[in-house]
This record gives structure tokens, sequence and C-alpha cells, in this order.
């Protein structure tokens, strides 16, 4: 999991789909994994079985559910950028939770092999303050550095307040247009929510980095499958071969599901769906 | 198209309406506050909307109950 990065990498993501997708939404996509099972994830007896596996809510980490929650979304709302922000916020936060030694389970159902490459530990076993401290003494907390770095140094354009204007709300007009005319907020106000997340990631990553080197005192160890004070907690023993086999025979088959979905009903919601212009009208 | 209504007012007439010492400054307590408090505001419900609170909300409240005490 990732304290941060999840939270940077809207940025990254919203400057490369412009007004295609919702940024709200996009948010909403890259918290929907965890949204409401970490509380239980923290409380389980194997933390990263239940957080990852099958059995468990390790169905949340796939592109399944990503697929999911966008078609419902698209078939509720009716809206492209809503759904299109759903699934590919989600789907960055799967591509993400690869790194750490728990892994995800990207094909699941088709495959239910977790796919990591372990660049550091998954310490959820250690309790929510104990993951924190984790995370931020092993390469979890460079890996949130380094997406901090990619929001400034090449995505600062879609923080400023003309983006903002051009892009943010005409992709998703309606809540932004909501919270002006019923909540009474400037646009002023309505550019800190925006820009919210960047904020909290950042005091986030300083907070809970501060915590493990100055008040739990853990050592800092960024190295690969770091750190190595937390107990190694891999969902499988499968060589990387029998991964790679099984891995590529899930995405086959999602692929075709997905195809065939595409052809049966979900192109039948996009067609019906509006796009950002039409939403705006 | 209709321009979204999230739009301009007067006091929106500025590009950037925070400078970046005020948003430092917001980043700074967010962080001594984060140290303090952890979980009880750095959790994806309440953190996200800190600086909001921080540089609009609470500015604006305390305008109001300035301007309130004045009207007295």
């Amino acid at each position: 999991m990732s304290w941060a990065a999840h939270e940077f990498e809207n940025y990254f993501i919203q400057k490369h789909v412009g007004v295609k997708a919702s940024f709200l939404a996009i948010a909403l996509g890259t918290w929907s994994p965890d949204l409401f099972t970490k509380s239980f994830v923290y409380a389980s007896d194997d933390a990263a079985q239940f957080h990852r596996g099958w059995p468990g809510i390790g169905f949340t980490h796939s592109l399944m559910f990503g697929v999911v929650f966008a078609v419902l979304v698209l078939a509720v709302t009716r809206s492209r950028p809503w759904a299109l922000g759903i699934l590919i916020g989600q789907w960055a936060h799967v591509a993400t939770d690869i790194s750490d030694t728990a892994g995800v389970m990207p094909f699941f159902p088709f495959s239910i092999e977790p796919v990591t490459i372990s660049m550091w530990k998954h310490a959820a076993a250690e309790g929510r303050f104990g993951d924190a401290a984790a995370y931020y003494s092993g390469l979890g907390g460079i890996w949130d550095l380094f997406w901090f770095v990619v929001v400034i140094g090449f995505c600062s354009q879609t923080l400023r307040v003309s983006y903002f204007r051009d892009m943010i709300v005409p992709a998703d007009p309606r809540p932004w247009g909501w919270m002006h005319r019923t909540l009474r907020l400037p646009e002023r106000a309505l550019l800190l929510i925006y820009r919210g997340l960047l904020f909290y990631g950042l005091a986030r990553m300083i907070s809970w980095f501060l915590y493990a080197r100055f008040e739990v005192k853990v050592p800092w160890q960024p190295t690969w499958g770091g750190p190595a004070y937390v107990p190694g907690n891999d969902l499988s023993d499968a060589g990387v071969l029998e991964v790679l086999i099984r891995t590529t025979i899930g995405g086959v088959l999602f692929a075709a599901f997905l195809w065939l979905c595409w052809r049966l009903f979900i192109q039948r919601l996009w067609l019906r769906a509006g796009s950002p212009q039409l939403a705006a009208t | 198209m209709r321009r979204p209504s999230a739009h301009r007012s007067a006091a929106d007439s500025s590009d950037e309406p925070y400078s970046i010492g005020a948003q430092l400054a917001a980043v700074a307590l967010f962080v001594v506050l984060g140290v303090y408090f952890k979980n009880w505001l750095l959790n994806g419900y309440i953190g996200p909307l800190f600086v909001f609170f921080v540089l609009y909300l609470v500015p604006t409240g305390v305008r109001r109950l300035a301007r309130i005490g004045r009207d007295r």
C-alpha cells in the first residue's frame, strides 16, 4: 500500500486525461480499494492475506473491481468523465500496490496469483501506526517522494488557478457548480478543495516520516524489500515463471471478458452517456 | 456550452489567491498537528480538507465574527 503516492498520482493522471475524466472521480477511484476496508484490515488476524488475498477482500485491488465500479457509475450517472475517472484512478491504485510484498491480484477472478515486485514490506500486521512507521522506513517513503517530485516538477500546471478553471471544472461542472451554488463557496475555496489532496499527501508523508524517525525510532532501511525489522509476509511461494504463466492466462481471460461485456452492454451505456460538453449544457 | 457556475466573483479577480508563504505555513501547521494528532488528522476523511479549513473557512469565519463584533 502507498500512504501518499495515491494522492499525488491523481494530479499526474489529470494532466494526461484533461477534460476526459473528472478529478473528483479519479480521487474516488484511487481511494476505492481501501475506502471502507482499512479498519478491518488492521483488525484482521492475517492482515496481508485479508487485505490482498482470496479468500479475503483482495478483489478490491483487482482491475475487475474498477470495471464493475466504473460501469455502475456510468449506468447511474450517465457521465463518461466520472466512469473514466473511477476506472483510471482505481487501476492506478492497483498498479501502485504491486510494489509491496503482498502484491495484488490484477486479473481476479481469472487469476488469484498475487503479482508483486516486493519493493517494500506490506506491514499492515504491525497495526496502523506500525504500518506507517514501516512504510516510511523502507522504499515506500522514497516512492511517495518520487511522486511528489513528479507532480511539482512535471505537473505543476495542474495546480494553477487557470488549469482548475479551464480543465477541472469543465470536465465535471455539476459537483463543482453545486458546491459553488449550494454551499456558497467561491472559486478560491473550491481551489483549496482541489489542491487538498496534494497538501494532505505532503503533510502525511512528512508527519509519518518524522513519527518513524523521532517517536518510535525504528531504523531507516530504504533497501529493496525493506525494512528488514518487519517480518516477511508474501502471500504466495510461487516462482516467477509460475506467476507469469498464471497471470498471462488471467490477463487474456480478463481481456476477453471485458471485450464481451463491452459488446453486450458497456458500449450501449457509454453511447447513452454524455461527454463533458454535453453534461455542461 | 454553459460556463460552469463555479466561477468568478468579485473576490476571485486575482489569479492566485494564496501566497506561497501562506501555503507553506499551512503545510507546516498540518505537519505539526499531524505529528501530534496522527491518524485523527492524517486520515482520508479529514486530511484532504485541512487546507480548506485553514486557508479559507477559518479566516472567513474570523472575519465574519470580527464584522459582527464591530457592528455591535
